[in-house]
């Protein structure tokens, strides 16, 4: 076994995967993270933790640790939009110290789009670089420059798609590559357009990508229609369509839309969760996490 | 070519106040074509800091001047009078040229009147567009011409991230995104398998990272 | 107040002009108009105008041909960008706004110049007022 990981062996168990999102705070304050977890609860494989999507917040190194020390499973994510690969692989072995099992990949939010605009662009690599790496790390024991390092690093490695990504020839070789270099399972970006998602997996199981990776499908909560449109403008990686924005608008009250974003949120699981090759759900809570334990409950 | 575009009126005035003589020197290569240092930005840009003088009393006297490159010694040395005559330089050339005439007179302040932008072209008329970062070890050659390094937001080496679209960039939503172009190109051109090999990380040390860089052609020396 | 009048020669005639005016051949009057005639309007360009003030004058008008109306086709509509460039780099020197107004010759005949001219005079008076706050 190259991985000691919680989440790999659940995975290699055939169960029916539950991920969770935690978007830290810009806090010191450990009880926060302590106060998320607790509306995680214990039915979920493991617990992303952000790496900071919208501006500074708690590190993802950092609140990975307090969940291994809360006795759950972190998936620590990186971006590579702040950090050289010095910077990277130091922080990846701190993690491997630090009992962490689970590293995402991925290139980050542009720092345009966060908070803090006028960051400088870090990207020395790119997220399929990055996932190569750990490989490397992980199963040949040394560090880019071919430094050996001490000691395992026992993790299992993850990366992202979006199913949303047009044109799908494009889309799916961007996928097929994150496998090959490494990435054993997907966490996807929330699903809203089930047939879009539909026709992607189709394409990941005809050029048998399934076989080699679990995806877990993103699904996130809308709190509403502003909330929704508000995600839609901001973020193209999003793909909310006109309908479900309908929906919202036509539900009622701000209670009302809110109940109707999780039940749009409930049928996408229970129609993803029918497709062949897909073997879990991501929920991108978007920092509710209180929602989290609903959306469990109704997972029969 | 190396694009340009001027600094404000109040960013000069800034740069300038506490100065008399000034000489605006503007330069013939690159950034006449790209409309911001050449013979007629020199002209607007010192009748608009005269006005700017009357308007705040601050006693400017401006000479104009353009000479063919501030970035070749040769060419330097015409404007040797005139920047004797004058107190302080304001350049309008290049980074390279600011610091070339700075660097021939020792004795003269010498401030830069543009902010240099990049290395591109004329996309259309009044849009200039990068093209490259003079990265140093140039890709070109793998991505079907289109440089990912220049035209992504992320120096993608090896495909698009989740916000591409077919028509947009999502950190530029009025550019296409750069690796859309590749994809099409290389598909269009059928090298779409130069996609399907996973690029390692590329050595930065030869771009701006590596330090101050400099070439040594000994077959030009003496 | 000094004031230039730039035109386009096919959208406004001289002599029409200075009658409308009451300036004689010294441009002088009420004020101190100087009058530019062009072959287009398209034929100003930024150092045209900029050199106008540079020069001393409070205010500059630039009468061009209506949309569609160019000898030249698009003359027009460049002389007013350049103009919209010009009052920006007015206003980042130290001139307020207003002091560079573009005119579209319209059918109504030359009373719009002199209208125009009322409020490039109104516009110069109240930056010269807030100027001197």
């Amino acid at each position: 076994m190259k991985h000691d990981s919680w989440l790999a062996k659940k995975i290699a168990s055939g169960d029916f995967i539950v991920t969770a999102e935690l978007l830290p705070q810009a806090s010191t304050a450990i009880p926060e993270i302590e106060a998320a977890i607790s509306f995680l609860g214990n039915s979920i494989a493991a617990v992303n933790v952000a790496d900071n999507p919208h501006g500074p917040v708690l590190s993802s190194l950092a609140g990975s640790l307090v969940l291994v020390k809360a006795g759950m499973e972190p998936v620590y994510q990186i971006v590579t939009r702040d950090r050289n690969r010095i910077a990277i692989q130091s922080d990846l072995l701190g993690a491997g110290a630090l009992g962490i099992r689970n590293v995402l990949c991925l290139s980050g939010h542009h720092q345009t789009l966060t908070g803090s605009p006028e960051s400088a662009n870090v990207y020395d690599i790119d997220s399929i670089q990055l996932i190569a790496a750990v490989k490397q790390m992980r199963d040949q024991g040394v560090l880019l420059d071919g430094t050996e390092i001490k000691g395992v690093f026992p993790v299992l490695i993850g990366a992202v798609a979006n199913p949303d990504m047009n044109p799908l020839e494009l889309n799916i070789l961007r996928l097929a590559k994150k496998v090959e270099a490494g990435a054993e399972f997907i966490q996807t970006q929330a699903v809203f357009d089930v047939e879009a998602f539909e026709r992607w997996i189709e394409q990941a199981r005809n050029q048998k990508i399934t076989e080699n990776t679990a995806i877990l499908a993103g699904v996130m909560p809308l709190s509403g229609y502003q909330d929704a449109e508000t995600l839609r403008d901001h973020y193209m990686d999003l793909s909310i369509p006109d309908s479900i924005i309908e929906r919202l608008k036509k539900a009622g009250d701000e209670g009302a839309q809110k109940k109707e974003g999780l039940n749009i949120c409930l049928e996408t699981i229970r129609k993803i969760k029918k497709m062949d090759g897909v073997k879990g759900i991501h929920i991108l809570s978007g920092g509710k996490e209180k929602l989290v334990p609903e959306i469990i409950a109704s997972l029969d | 070519m190396i694009v340009a575009e001027r600094k404000t009126i109040p960013e000069l005035v800034d740069i300038l106040e506490g100065h008399k003589k000034i000489l605006v020197l503007g330069c013939g290569t690159c950034v006449t074509v790209c409309l911001a240092g050449g013979e007629r930005e020199v002209s607007i840009i010192s009748s608009a800091l005269r006005i700017a003088s009357r308007a705040k009393n601050l006693s400017f006297e401006i000479e104009e001047l353009t000479i063919e490159r501030q970035c070749d010694n040769v060419f330097i040395e015409e404007a040797a009078k005139a920047v004797e005559r004058n107190d302080v330089v304001l350049s309008l050339g290049c980074g390279a040229g600011v610091q070339a005439i700075a660097e021939r007179y020792l004795e003269k302040p010498v401030y830069a009147g543009l902010n240099t932008a990049f290395i591109g072209i004329l996309e259309e008329r009044g849009i200039w567009a990068e093209k490259c970062a003079a990265c140093g070890a140039c890709v070109l050659d793998q991505y079907g011409g289109i440089c990912p390094i220049t035209r992504c937001a992320k120096h993608m080496l090896n495909g698009p991230c989740g916000g591409s679209r077919e028509d947009r960039c999502e950190v530029r939503p009025d550019r296409p995104c750069g690796w859309q172009l590749i994809y099409q190109r290389l598909k269009g051109i059928g090298q779409l398998d130069r996609l399907k090999r996973i690029v390692p990380p590329k050595n930065w040390a030869p771009s701006l990272g590596g330090g101050c860089r400099v070439i040594v052609r000994e077959d030009h020396r003496i | 107040m000094k004031i230039h009048i730039f035109y386009c020669s096919n959208c406004l005639d001289t002599d029409a002009l200075r009658k409308q005016l009451e300036i004689n051949g010294n441009g002088q009057g009420d004020h101190q108009i100087q009058t530019v005639s062009l072959p287009c309007s398209g034929k100003v360009n930024l150092l045209y105008l900029l050199k106008a003030f540079e020069k001393g004058s409070d205010g500059v008008l630039l009468v061009t041909c209506e949309h569609g109306e160019c000898k030249f086709l698009e003359g027009n509509l460049r002389a007013r960008k350049r103009a919209k460039a010009v009052e920006s780099m007015l206003e980042e020197a130290g001139l307020g706004k207003g002091r560079m107004i573009v005119v579209r010759k319209s059918e109504e005949g030359i009373g719009q110049i002199t209208a125009a001219l009322e409020q490039l005079t109104d516009n110069i008076l109240q930056d010269t007022e807030r100027s001197q706050e």
